[in-house]
This record gives C-alpha cells, structure tokens and sequence, in this order.
C-alpha cells in the first residue's frame, strides 16, 4: 500500500530533517511512528499526505507516486496534521460539512456521513460550538472525526491522542481498531503505551533515521535479552557523578533518575544480558570512593528499548 | 416615464445577471471543490464580523468622498457616475488589501494551509475558490452604489445606461486584478498586517505610477519610459471603462495581470512543496 | 542521485518554461496592440470617432499635432467643464485611432499665474480666443474669461479652433480643419446670391460665416462673370436678376459633373406699411428646374397643423404660411435630413418633382398631411388667416435631392449672349451627370429667420453635393449632457438630492448591517436545531 524509498527532506540549506528512510507498510497495517522531538516523523508525514514533496526518494501509494499523482493519492488519505489546526470561527458542524463536501462526499449522503462521525467521536454536545471554543481535547476529536468522513482507505494522524483524556484515549483505541480491520493507518507519537496498545508494528525514527522497523512483539523479543537496571550511588557531588558515571563500560545508556535522599541518587541503565555490567560499575565507583547502596534488575519494555535506540544513535 | 422604468428595469437586470454571471458560471461549471471552498470563504467573511464592516465602509466611504469631495453628480447636476468610478482604483488600494490581506496569510499561521493542500482538491480549484468569494464582497458593495443612478433616475433624470453598465464592466475586471495581486503577496507572508502594508504598498505604486509628478515631467528622451509607466499603471486602463468604451486591450491588461499574479500565487504556494 | 537529476531537471524545464511565458507575454501584449477593438456603449456612440474621421486619420503621413488649451476658471463652469471633459476624451480617441502619428497635448492653463499668462497671450496670437464665462447657478454673475481652444500643425501647415464651448459637432469641426492642413478638402464653393431685396453681407451673415468655417475657398459670383474652373459646388440663392448667360453658365457646370443647392423663393414676399404681399418670382431658373425634373411652383404652402404662430401684442395668432416641419416628415433615408428635427420654412413655395424624373429624384422634407396651396390673391396679412381659410388636403413636399443624368437645358438652343463680360467660347456639352438640391425658400437661411437646424441642412447638403460626402454623419454629433432637469421646484430638487445622498451612504450601511443579524439570528436558530437534533438522538 505505502513504499517509501530513499527519502530524504531538506529544509532549505540545513542539516537534512530526513535522511534516507525507506519502509513499506502493508494494506491493514496499523504502524506507530516513534521518535522524540525533533525526529522527522511530521515531516515524514507531510510528504505522504502530498503537502510536501521529497527533496529525494520516493513514496509510492497504491501504486502511484506522491509527486507525480497527488491527486488521486490524497483522496485515499485522510490526514489530521499535528496540533489539528481548524477554522475557529467555523461550528464543529459546518466544519464537518465543509470538509465532507470538499471531499466529494455525493451531497445525498454528506448529512449521514456527519452524524456518523459525530456519533462516533462523541462530538453531539459540541455540534453548534465554534471550533475557537472547544477545549482541546475536543478539538482533536473534531479533526478525527473530519479526517475519517470520507472513509478513506489510510489514515494518517499525527499525534492523534495527545490532549485527550484517558476515556476519549481508550475511546479512540476502539474506535481505531474497529477501524483497523479495513484501513492502513499510520500514527505518530511520543508515548510507547499508544503503540503497544494500537499498532502491530512501530517504526522507530530519531534524528531522520529509522532505527528500528519491526513488529512490536518481535522487538521485544529481539532485545529481550535486554535489560534495564535501578541503581543508587553514594556520594558527595551528583555532578561529578553523572558526569563519570556514563564512563562505565557494559551499559547502552545510562540516566539519572531522581534523587533518593541529599546524598543518595537513583540512576537508571539499559544493559545486554551477561554483560558484567555489574561488576564494572562495582569497581568505578569503589575506584571513585563512591558507594553503591542499591541494585536491582528489570525486564526491559518497550520505553527502555526505545531509549537504547534513541541512545545508540546519538552515540555515533 | 413608462419607459424610463422599463429602462431600468432592464438594466437591473442586465447589471446584476452580469456578475451573477461571472460567479455563478465558474460556480456551476467547475468542480466542487470550488464551491466548496467558495461558500466556506463566504460564510468565512459573513459569519464573522469583517464582511459588514468592510461593505459598510466599503460603501460609507467612497459615498462620502464621491459626493462631498469629488462634486457628486449634484454639484453639476449631470446624470454621470463617472467620478465614482474614476475614484474607485484609489479606493481599492486600501480596501481590497484589508479584505483580502488574510486569505492565505492566516491559513499559514493558523496551519490551517496543511488542511486545504491535504485535500483532494488541486490547488487551483482552491485559489478561484476563494478569488471568487473575495470579488462577490466586492461586487456586493460596488453593486449596492447602483442605487445612485437608480434612484437618480427615478427622481432626478435619466442616465446613460451603456455607460453604466460598461463602468460596472470595468470594475469587475479591474477588482479582480487587485484581488488577484494582493492574494499572491498575502501567499508570501505568515502575518496579516504584513499582508496589508505589503499589498497596499504594491497597489499605490502601480496605480500612481502614471500620475506622479516626476513621471508626469519626465525629459523627451525619457518618454518611453513614462508610455511604460503608463501602460503598466492599474488605473489609466480603467480610464476607458470609466468613460463607456470597452477596449479589448484594456481587458487584455486585466485579465492578463490577473492571470499572472494568481499563476505566481499558486508558484508560490507550490514551492513549499519544494521549500 | 537519480532524484537529484530529476529535480534539477524539473528546475531547468520551469525555468524554460517561464522564459516561454515570458515571450509568449510580450508577444501578446505587441499582438494586442495592433489588433484590437473598442466597444462604444455610450449612448449615442458618444466616443466612437465616425469612419470619416478613422480614414482621415489613415491620410496621414506625417506628425499630426494636437494641442488643446484652456484654462481652469473654464473648468469651473459647468457646462464648459463637460465639454472639455469631452474635448479631452475624444482627443484620445483621436490619439488611439492615429497609430502614432497622431500627437495629443493638453494643458491646463491658471487664470492667475502669470507665467501662463504669457503663455496665453502667446498662443491668442496664433488665433485662439478668450471668452466671457457665464456661471450659471450662482446668484451673481461673474464675468470671467474662458478659454478653450485647439491649435492643430501638420508639417508647416498651421490651423486653429479659435474656442470650443460646445460639444455638439466638435467632431466635425475638428475634422474640418484637419482636412484643410493635411490637405484634401480642397473643394470651392461659389455662391450666385440674388436674393431681392436682401445683400449677402447684410442680411445673410450667418451663411457666410458657416460657409466659411468649412471652405478655404469661396467664390462669390456675379451677373455674367463665368464660373472659374476650380468651383466644384454652387450655392444659388434667390434667382432674381440671373441673366440667360448665367443659366446657360449654371447648366453647364451642372453638365460638367458640378453640383449645385437652389434655394429660390417660387413667391417673394414683401411687407410694407401697406401689408404683407407675395409677388411672384420671376426668374430663369425656374424653367431651368423645371426642365430638370424638379419645380419649384409659384406658389405658397401653408400647413394648418404644424405652423409657427406669429406674436401679435401679448397673444399668439395663428400663421399657417409659417411651416414648421416636423421630426416625422423628414425622409428618414436620406442623411442630409435623417437627423434633423425641424426645419422652419417662412413664406414657402412647393417643390414638385416631375413624372420623368421620379426615380433620380427623392422628396427631403414635407409637410403634414393638412396643408394646403395658395397660387393668387397674395395678401399675406395676419387677419388673414385668424381662421382657418382653407381646409388642409394634402402633402407638399417643400425640398427634393435630385442625383442622376440629366439632358441640357440648353441642347438645341443657340449659347445665350453674355452682355457683362466674356463670351463663351467653348463648346457646349449636351448631357452629363449631377447632384442637386431644390428648396422652394429663400429665407430659411437668413440671419433673422434661421436657428442651428436650418444650417445644419444647409451645411448637410453642401457636404452631400462635395465629392467627399464622408462628414455629413458627424456634422450633428454631440450635445451628451444628460442634466437632471426632471424635477423643477429647487425644493423638491434639493430635498431629493439629500434623499439619495442619504439613502445610498447611510441607509444601505445599516441595511448591511441589518442583513448581518438576521444572517446571525438565522445562523443561530439553525445551531440550536442541529443542536437539539443530535441531542435528542442521545437520549432516545
Ligand atoms: N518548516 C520547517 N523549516 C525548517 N526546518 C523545519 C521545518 N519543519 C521542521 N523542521 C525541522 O525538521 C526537523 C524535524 O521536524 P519534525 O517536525 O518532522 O519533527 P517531529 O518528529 O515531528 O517532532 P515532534 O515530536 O516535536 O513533533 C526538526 O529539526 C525541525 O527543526
Ligand atoms: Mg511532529
């Protein structure tokens, strides 16, 4: 359905925002797209809805090329771009029906298609406010809804849920693994749960780059024998501390969780399974003087393998 | 008397079927994304405040400078609209551009530009949309001073129609020019006021540029540069409409400047496909 | 990298592209300019310069130019401020319809400054003339000098309108003088003036100054003096004291391709302390007409429906032998006539045109249908005709236009003796071709008699019998003021001025507005049912 090959964005002169992704992603599919800020996955996004094109590279949907076939490419597409911009001074109905018509909805059916959404995104409290007066949350139902009108074949959300509360969260998970069984839909966030919950498989991207494009469970599996490690060292300075500590030898990423009393401080680390991790540390941070007073170990999850990812990549 | 009403009966209708024409046609014709995208921008303008301020003042101002400041049809008594439309290209240079200056301008800041190139519509279907909504506010108001000449005529005594309705001809391509123009510098900016200042800057050079003192004077060996000045001025190719003759190279100009600007308008909404 | 070329590609190929349209531009814009059209809606066709003017304009060969002063005090009088409105726009025209070759300046010159003073002073030299303002509306009369006026140069060849307050026929008069600088309008008129009684410098002013204004060239003649051969186009008023000589010299010109107005007195009328009497007119012409096809008979015309009253004290009598023809008897078809609305004839004969030459002649104008003949008994006074004498029965025509071949009066006769001068020497041509024009009536051109539309005809007709007949269309163009007159108290005039004012600036502005909350009650009402529509879904 969606073949992306080689792409690459550069805004202007700068350090390209996408540098060479390539992914397929099957009819049916529902695949998360993770990365942290700043990662390109909005960027991706807007090249496939057509928005943009690529500065080199391909996308082809259903056969057809972005750049060549727009047309025929944005009507199988129904894309809620980030922070669901609307037209405020528009009632969530007119919006609606604007975006139900400027779809080509066949007027007979356009009035079915909104009550269908509304009933869908729960919208029937809010159907005559104004846009500029709905909370958040609202809003993005609103842009939900509008992007599914048309039944389109993928669907395309960037960061659908974020502003919502947790019913409208499970609400929506619902709603688009009802979904699911007929469209192709891609999603972008920041929160892991989102992808265990909904997708079959997560492209991870950091820094323009994938660095991980696997089904989730086959991720899990692949670095299970991965896992993370809640320490605390004793010592004077956290400074010092964190700044040595990342010398260790036998850990991915080392991080700094909290601190437990004044001198106390709670770290984290993602380690390889019969790594001697722990006998390194041990051996710093006698060397250092410092203390360890905790060690405990952990299956990894998801968000610690996304961090090793994101870490392996800035290390380079 | 008779024959005066079934005169402007008559002319009624031919003056208001003409831009009835103009819009609808594009309108009926032209796929829905047009229409769509028009009655968006027309509810747009009318249910928020800005399409009764503008005709208000769109029509209290010209009327005011019309009749207290440029003589009138009273100060002479002549049965003559032509000061009103020689007026009008100087009157757009501030109102078009305060109409228009957010058409895409404001779609950018409020992201709202992601929707309209993300649906399946192709861009220029999305441009006549919203020219087209910007020419009927126009039209609106330019049509309502039809009721100088009407009530004029009923009361006082009988125009030259032809003149009239070859005024209102003119100003039809002449708004859409304007329009045309200040949508492609309201593509290049992020900000309304920017958009304004932008357009109306534009507008005033192009429209004085025949008339102003220096050109005006120029030295014999300059004089092509001023017949360039001339033909490239906005408002020396209304001078023709404003009098009753039809031109064809008026309306060349016209439809040629307005063809040029919203192909650069939709170049440079393109280019953030490039950018 | 194959990306890369595509893209570099699709930059190179826009580029083409846009220097293509670029061309294709100026291509278009040079293309437009020599082929175009202009659409004169106005009323009247009010800026549409005729084809005369257009191919006028095609003569030239050489800068044409234009240039028009006036002043701004003439601005502020309305009506001179329309007709330079007018005066400005038409030359435009004129600029547009020269393709280059005609050059148009304009200035406005200020009543005060001295500077343009000079320049006033300076061009008054070359003929352009100040003239006395009349600002109408204004309680006082100020008595200001207006100035408006054209001064035309071709080559060397100079000419000027001396001032120019009227549109009507602006057109024309401008036409006239370029025709005499560029050359062309080389045609002369001689004139046989043998009005009785009456001398062409006393009592016949006007018609010389109207000829004038249109012939560089104008021949006056006199008993037994020969026709000079440059004379294209006769004028012959009045047929007393023509001797043979004279006829056979007329018929001849005429034979030669020459043409000729004939405006003869078929009675002429004489008021004395005695009263008014008709004599009848004795001249050659007459059978010279007659013989012609067309005849003018001895006799008076009098129309009991369309007449113009004499004033006699504080009332108005009745004098049907005052004709005034009407709009609708005026032959239509003919462009000497077809736009003029009425001709008054005093003391008129009829002119009748003869069964063999029905077909070469056409009647110009007529009276109505109750009009009546007097051929005795010409006691012309007012008491006279208090009452209707006679019953109106019938048409009578009053001038005719005769074009076509004609045989010489003079064929088979011996050349009469001229006993003023030279004798004829040549030989005699016994038939030709020619155009003429007979009216029954002296007087419809004289100076006390005759108002704009008498010399109008006059001058329509002089154009229809000159080679070039081009002008005779535009002679009448003009007069486009449209004032607003319908309402005649000041009162109601102004208070429905203020009314429009009022209605169109601050009615329409709230009626906007007013259409604005019903748009936002409606909008409202229908939120709140779409609002109830889904609500009651929920519960149900
Ligand atoms: N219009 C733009 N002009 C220049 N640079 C841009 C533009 N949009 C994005 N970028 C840059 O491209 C990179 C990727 O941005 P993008 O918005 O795709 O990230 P993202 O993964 O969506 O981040 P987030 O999670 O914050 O939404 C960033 O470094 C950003 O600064
Ligand atoms: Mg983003």
């Amino acid at each position: 359905m969606i073949n992306v090959r080689n792409l690459v964005k550069s805004y202007g002169n700068s350090e390209p925002a996408v540098k060479g992704v390539s992914f397929d992603i099957e009819k049916g599919e529902i695949v998360g797209l993770l990365g942290p800020n700043g990662a390109g996955k909005t960027t991706i996004m807007k090249m496939l809805t057509c928005f943009m094109n690529p500065s080199s590279g391909t996308i082809e949907i259903d056969g057809r090329n972005t750049v060549d076939d727009p047309l025929y490419v944005k009507k199988l597409i129904g894309y809620l771009p980030e922070n669901s911009p609307q037209y405020d001074d528009m009632t969530v109905y007119e919006y609606l029906k604007f975006t139900a018509e400027i779809r080509g909805i066949e007027k007979t059916l356009i009035g079915d298609s909104i009550s269908k959404m509304i009933k869908l995104s729960s919208l029937e409290k809010v159907v005559s406010k104004k846009i500029g007066q709905l909370s958040k949350g609202y809003k993005k139902r609103v842009g939900l809804a509008s992007v599914m009108i048309h039944d389109p074949k993928i669907l395309i959300l960037d960061e659908p849920t974020s502003g919502l509360d947790p019913n409208q969260i499970i609400t929506f998970r619902k709603i688009l693994r009802r979904l699911s069984e007929k469209k192709t839909i891609i999603l972008s966030t920041h929160i892991l749960s989102e992808i265990e919950a909904i997708c079959e498989r997560v492209i991870i991207i950091n820094n323009g780059k994938i660095v991980a494009n696997d089904a989730i469970q086959n991720l899990i599996e692949t670095y299970s024998d991965d896992q993370y490690v809640d320490f605390s060292v004793e010592a004077d300075n956290l400074l010092e501390v964190e700044l040595e500590i990342s010398k260790v030898k036998g850990a991915w990423k080392i991080e700094f969780v909290k601190k437990e009393s004044k001198k106390i401080f709670k770290f984290k680390a993602l380690v390889s399974k019969g790594s001697d991790f722990k006998n390194n540390l041990k051996e710093f941070i006698n060397s250092k003087g410092w203390k360890l007073t905790s060690f405990e170990t952990g299956e990894a999850n998801l968000e610690e393998i996304f961090l090793k990812l994101a870490g392996e990549e800035e290390d380079k | 008397m008779m024959k005066s009403i079934i005169e402007i009966i008559v002319n009624s209708i031919v003056l208001f079927g003409v831009p009835a024409l103009i819009i609808g046609l594009p309108l009926a014709l032209l796929p829905n994304g047009v229409r769509a995208m028009y009655k968006k921008e027309i509810g747009g303008y009318f249910h928020s405040s800005i399409a009764y301020v503008f005709l208000a003042l769109f029509v209290i101002v010209p009327n005011i400078m019309f009749f207290h400041f440029f003589g009138g049809i009273f100060k002479e008594d002549l049965a003559s609209m032509r000061r009103f439309f020689s007026m009008l290209p100087y009157v757009f240079i501030i109102f078009i551009p305060g109409l228009t200056m957010g058409s895409w301008a404001k779609e950018k800041n409020s992201g709202t530009i992601e929707l309209l190139f993300t649906f399946p519509v192709s861009e220029w279907q999305i441009l006549i949309g919203k020219f087209l909504a910007a020419l009927t506010l126009v039209l609106i108001a330019l049509f309502s001073a039809l009721f100088i000449p009407l009530l004029t005529q009923i009361f006082l005594g009988d125009f030259d129609w032809g003149q009239i309705v070859t005024q209102y001809i003119g100003v039809i391509f002449l708004s859409g020019c304007y329009i045309a123009i200040t949508f492609f510098l309201s593509s290049l900016t992020m900000e309304l006021i920017d958009s304004f200042l932008l357009s109306a800057a534009l507008l005033l050079i192009l429209t004085i540029i025949a008339y102003l003192p220096s050109v005006v004077s120029f030295p014999g060996w300059l004089e092509w540069l001023r017949k360039v000045f001339v033909w490239t001025s906005l408002s020396t190719h209304f001078s023709n409409f404003s009098k009753g003759v039809i031109d064809s190279r008026d309306i060349l100009y016209y439809v040629g400047v307005t063809g040029i600007f919203s192909y650069l308008n939709l170049r440079s909404l393109e280019s953030r496909k490039w950018s | 990298m194959k990306n890369n070329d595509k893209l570099t590609n699709k930059k190179v190929q826009s580029w083409i592209i846009f220097g293509l349209a670029i061309l294709n531009i100026v291509a278009f814009i040079v293309l437009s300019n020599k082929l175009y059209f202009r659409i004169d809606m106005t009323e009247g066709q009010k800026y549409s310069i005729s084809k005369a003017t257009k191919d006028l304009l095609k003569k030239l060969d050489n800068n044409l130019i234009l240039e028009y002063y006036y002043n701004d005090k003439s601005k502020e009088v309305k009506e001179v401020a329309q007709v330079i409105q007018y005066v400005e726009d038409m030359l435009k025209e004129y600029e547009n319809a020269g393709k280059g070759l005609v050059n148009v300046v304009i200035k406005e010159l200020s009543y005060e400054k001295p500077k343009d003073q000079a320049l006033i002073a300076e061009i008054e030299q070359k003929g352009i003339q100040q003239f006395a303002l009349s600002e109408s509306g204004s309680t006082e009369s100020k008595s200001l000098l207006g100035f408006s006026g054209m001064l035309l140069t071709y080559k060397e060849n100079q000419s000027v309108i001396p001032a120019i307050y009227n549109d009507q026929g602006f057109e024309f008069r401008l036409d006239v003088e370029i025709k005499k600088i560029v050359g062309g309008g080389d045609e002369r008129l001689g004139i046989y003036f043998n009005a009785k009684d009456r001398t062409l410098e006393k009592d016949f002013r006007y018609l010389k100054q109207v000829t004038e204004r249109e012939f560089k060239n104008i021949h006056r003649m006199y008993a037994g003096q020969s026709i000079p051969q440059d004379v294209t186009i006769l004028l012959i008023v009045g047929g007393e004291n023509l001797t043979d000589f004279d006829v056979f010299q007329i018929d001849q010109f005429l034979m030669n391709g020459g043409n000729a107005l004939f405006a003869v007195n078929g009675i002429n009328v004489l008021a004395s302390e005695y009263g008014i009497y008709g004599i009848p007119g004795d001249s050659k012409v007459f059978e010279l007409l007659a013989h012609y096809g067309v005849r003018i008979n001895r006799d008076l015309v009098g129309d009991n429906q369309s007449y113009n009253p004499i004033r006699q004290g504080l009332s108005l009598a009745r004098y049907p032998l005052w004709i005034k023809v009407k709009s609708a008897n005026f032959n239509k078809k003919n462009v000497m006539v077809s736009e003029i609305e009425r001709i008054n004839l005093l003391w008129s004969s009829s002119v009748e045109i003869l069964d063999y030459s029905k077909d070469k002649a056409q009647t110009l104008f007529s009276t109505t249908k109750g009009a009546w003949n007097q051929t005795e008994n010409f006691k012309l006074d007012l008491e006279t005709y208090k009452y209707p004498i006679q019953e109106g029965k019938k048409d009578y025509s009053l001038a005719a236009a005769f074009d076509g071949a004609i045989n010489s009066f003079f064929k088979d006769k011996a050349v009469p003796k001229n006993e003023n001068g030279e004798q004829f020497t040549g030989s005699k041509t016994d038939a030709g071709t020619t155009k003429f024009v007979v009216i029954g009536n002296e007087q419809f051109i004289q100076d006390n008699f005759a108002g704009n539309d008498e010399f109008i005809f006059l001058m329509n007709a002089i154009d229809w019998l000159s080679k070039d007949n081009s002008l005779i269309e535009i002679r009448n163009k003009g007069k486009f003021s449209k004032p607003l007159d319908k309402v005649k108290d000041v009162n109601v005039h102004n208070f429905l001025k203020s009314f429009i004012i009022g209605f169109t600036t601050y009615v329409i502005p709230i009626i906007f507005i007013l259409i604005g909350v019903i748009l936002f009650i409606l909008r409202n009402s229908r939120n709140k049912k779409i609002h109830e529509f889904y609500n009651k879904d929920i519960k149900s």
